[in-house]
């Protein structure tokens, strides 16, 4: 097993620089962050001297070369538009945005695992139907229009539920505060998420319960639910593993919509405001660490395969 | 079946807090007031501040600016007791009797003179405000680095520094272009850091020494800014706690208003988009008020690139401007020719503006055609994504163009990569909505329409310069006399009006809010902080 992740992490280590060279391309594309200070105010002389001072004059291999540097001296920069160093503002956003990402998960897997196996194995029954379309239901409804008739009905109507935030700003805080702030995007992120993964157990349990080991269970009298949570269930994992780890990108990606909308001081927000302002250290940090996570989590996938499921062998 | 039961539970009981910990108001009458805000903010320190409305007034209200504008759009002391000028070269600065840090100690001209050397490092490189007038600064307006401090500024005594100048220029534009931008900040705290550690400096992200009514104490600039009262305030301590800028999206400002989160939209900084702005001025709980007439929509043409006078002029008879403030403000601004609007001291009510004439601007635009102009050229257009309103009559002035014979293409852009096309003058058009400061639209006037640099490297949006506007902007500079201003500037729009460089569209009278709970507060363009110590919430 050690073997396989540190050959993992190797194999990941050039993907990391492919994505990170590609990143600094395209940003850089875009144009130069002083380019955007413009007006009858700016000085264009501490302009020139700014250019210099950040080394954008330099041409972009060196420009590349010195992050990178950088970063293998654990240094990610200091934020052109805030002047603030970015590790500092990444391990502060980044907190929201795995509270908001785990708990959404979580949420949509508490949801998703019974319901699926139950909509299997009532298929074509009541209870069957009223699953299947909410999952349709839920992974149709686009996430911005979701967020925003949740905001309408309880922030503006019944005033129970902030619009945006955290925290409520000056306010005591606490875990109670903190639940009234996430009740609305973590709806947002689970709803959208249980929709799909819903459709994904429901197809794996039901080529399941066809399969003959199971029927072979239940004939030697096995008692239904042992059948299905023992035998079914355990190999209806594999799916829901890749699920998982198709996920992880996912809700970081959707999260940036869902934060917006929904103000949460997390990663999303802090990218937008980074790549509307061509922050370059932000943007390659935030860049750098969505890359690491999504290989961490193709990683953990791939273990929980083999936990799962006592054919696959790492090697 | 209990694994069900367990999420359904579980799901039911985060709900229940969610709903039931939010017992009450969502602003529950506690001491915190919340500004809706849609912009993000740059920095804190006032060393960094750019020239937005939002980073001004985040650090103004830490760190003093030395005048501001009032609601009247006059200049009112804040930091300084008065600013004076005999020759209109040296300017005496006299800091208000009593001005304290938090810390109790004094705030003193040599505070002032240390903040404008450190303004001028080039390690800083402030692109606010140039320094190059000041008296003891290189050309690009630096001196070296880690100066102690510049040789045209004397600390007369410990509240009054005399700002010697290279050139002269009136009070007015003193004030407005240095006075209301430069931030005091404490010598006696910041002194011993180097430049570098100043310019990198998190301190101002939760100071401990302010001269403002509030210090911040929490700080995500793409999220909010907490601000604390400073109860040491020498003017007076402020009764509201807590003010926080919490920064949103145009469109969350109705729902924020609606359920009491937004206290207040001051009309610069929060820009209520006009489909909810009915809607807005509807609302229980809430007053809104409509400022004067400020903020221009400019539609700026780049003159290097539609270099035929006759065009330019047909797309100003072309765009029929009482229909769209008509139709889309629902009337309130005004139609203006030019940068000075009703809202000014330097407005001429006989300038009338130009109306809508298609057939002249057909006639015109066939004019050009025969002076070689190439009516199937596509001029590429570029308007601000988020001012919605704006968006949506851009297709409406595309087809009246087009109708005239000019073919424009329209893109939409957030405003950071506007203002990179705009610099980089990729665009033939470009529209944004621009605020001039009505009581001294020098520099923003003679920036955007004065360009005497004949060759590529034209930094203007228009690249236009004439000797009609040279001649008046030199003489406005160092007038203060009213009557001779306003005639300065009706030859500016007089010339506007001739020459097109700039398109007037429409002015917008902008949409203030606040909540019926704050007293003592006014959402104006101008002023509305001016006095935030005052604010207080009902009962």
């Amino acid at each position: 097993m050690g073997k396989y992740i540190f050959k993992r992490l190797l194999i990941a280590l050039p993907v990391l620089i492919g994505i990170t060279v590609i990143d600094y391309l395209l940003m850089t594309a875009a144009g130069n962050p002083l380019d955007m200070i413009s007006g009858a105010r700016v000085s264009e002389a501490a302009k020139a001297v700014r250019a210099e001072q950040l080394g954008l004059n330099d041409p972009i291999f060196l420009q590349y070369g010195r992050w990178i540097w950088q970063i293998l001296h654990g240094n990610f920069g200091i934020s052109l538009k805030t002047r603030q160093p970015v590790s500092e503002m990444i391990l502060s956003h980044l907190g929201p945005t795995l509270l908001l990402m785990g708990v959404s998960l979580l949420i949509s897997f508490l949801f998703t695992i019974p319901f699926g196996v139950y909509s299997a194995v009532h298929q074509y029954q009541a209870g069957d139907y009223l699953i299947v379309g909410f999952s349709f239901f839920a992974m149709s409804i686009p996430g911005f229009f979701l967020s925003l008739l949740l905001i309408y009905i309880f922030t503006v109507r019944l005033q129970l539920l902030p619009s945006g935030g955290m925290m409520t700003l000056g306010g005591g805080g606490g875990f109670l505060d903190l639940a009234r702030h996430m009740v609305m995007p973590v709806l947002v992120l689970s709803v959208s998420m249980t929709g799909t993964n819903l459709r994904y157990i429901r197809s794996a349990v039901l080529e399941i319960l066809g399969a003959d080991y199971l029927r072979t269970a239940q004939a030697k009298g096995i008692g239904r639910f042992r059948v299905i949570s023992r035998h079914a269930l355990r190999n209806a994992l594999i799916p829901v593993i890749t699920v998982f780890g198709m996920e992880i990108p996912v809700l970081f990606g959707g999260s940036i919509i869902v934060e917006q909308i929904f103000n949460w001081p997390g990663l999303g927000l802090l990218t937008m405001s980074a790549i509307l302002s061509r922050d370059y250290p932000v943007i390659m940090a935030v860049g750098l660490i969505s890359a690491v996570i999504v290989l961490i989590g193709n990683l953990v996938t791939d273990l929980l395969y083999a936990l799962a499921d006592p054919q696959v062998t790492l090697t | 079946m209990k694994r069900k039961c367990f999420a359904g539970l579980l799901t039911a009981v985060v709900l229940t807090f969610g709903v039931f910990g939010a017992e009450g108001a969502l602003a529950d009458g506690s001491s915190i007031v919340n500004i809706g805000v849609t912009s993000t903010v740059g920095s804190l320190n006032p060393l960094l501040v750019v020239a937005t409305e939002i980073d001004k007034y985040a650090s103004g209200l830490q760190f003093l600016p030395l005048v501001e504008l009032n609601q009247e759009g006059e200049f009112e002391p804040m930091l300084a007791e008065s600013i004076t000028t005999e020759d209109n070269q040296t300017f005496t600065v006299t800091l208000a009797e009593g001005a304290v840090w938090s810390d109790g100690e004094q705030v003193t001209a040599e505070d002032l003179a240390f903040t404008m050397t450190r303004l001028a490092s080039p390690v800083i490189a402030n692109t606010a405000m140039s320094f190059a007038v000041i008296d003891g600064t290189d050309d690009s307006g630096f001196v070296e680095e880690g100066a102690k401090t510049i040789s045209g500024l004397n600390v007369v005594d410990g509240r009054t520094l005399e700002i010697r100048c290279k050139w002269p220029m009136s009070l007015i534009t003193f004030q407005n272009s240095y006075a209301r931008y430069i931030m005091t900040i404490p010598r006696h705290v910041l002194g011993e850091l180097s430049e570098e550690e100043l310019l990198n400096s998190t301190w101002f992200n939760a100071p401990d020494v302010v001269d403002g009514p509030y210090r911040a104490v929490s700080v995500d600039p793409s999220h909010y800014v907490s601000y604390a009262a400073n109860e040491n305030f020498f003017k007076g301590a402020p009764s509201i706690e807590t003010l926080n800028l919490q920064i949103v999206e145009d469109a969350q400002l109705l729902s924020g208003l609606s359920s009491g989160e937004i206290d207040f939209v001051q009309p610069t900084m929060g820009a209520i988009p006009e489909e909810d702005q009915a809607q807005v001025a509807a609302l229980e709980g809430v007053t809104a008020i409509y400022d004067k007439p400020i903020t221009t929509q400019s539609l700026f043409i780049n003159t290097r690139s539609v270099d035929n006078v006759k065009v330019r002029q047909a797309m100003l008879l072309a765009i029929d401007r009482e229909m769209l403030l008509e139709n889309l403000l629902g009337g309130k601004g005004e139609i203006d020719d030019g940068f000075i609007t009703s809202a000014s001291p330097y407005y001429d009510e006989s300038l009338k503006a130009i109306s809508a004439d298609l057939e002249k601007a057909k006639a015109l635009v066939e004019e050009a055609v025969s002076e070689g102009w190439d009516n199937k050229r596509e001029l590429n257009w570029e308007i601000w994504a988020e001012d919605q309103t704006f968006v949506n009559a851009a297709p409406v002035i595309q087809s009246l163009l087009l109708e005239a014979g000019i073919q424009v293409r329209i893109s939409t852009k957030d405003l950071d990569s506007l203002m990179a096309d705009a610099e980089a003058h990729t665009i033939d058009l470009m529209t944004v909505q621009y605020t001039y400061p009505q009581i001294d639209p020098y520099l923003d006037v003679q920036w955007l329409i004065s360009d005497d640099n004949p060759d590529d490297d034209y930094t203007s949006w228009t690249g236009y310069s004439s000797e009609a506007v040279d001649e008046a902007l030199a003489r406005i500079v160092l007038s203060e006399d009213v009557e001779e201003i306003k005639g300065e500037y009706r030859i500016i729009d007089e010339d506007m009006q001739k020459n097109v460089p700039m398109i007037n569209v429409y002015v917008i009278s902008g949409l203030g809010v606040v909540s019926d709970r704050l007293e003592n507060a006014v959402p104006s363009v101008y002023g509305a902080f001016n006095n935030v110590e005052d604010w207080t919430l009902k009962g």
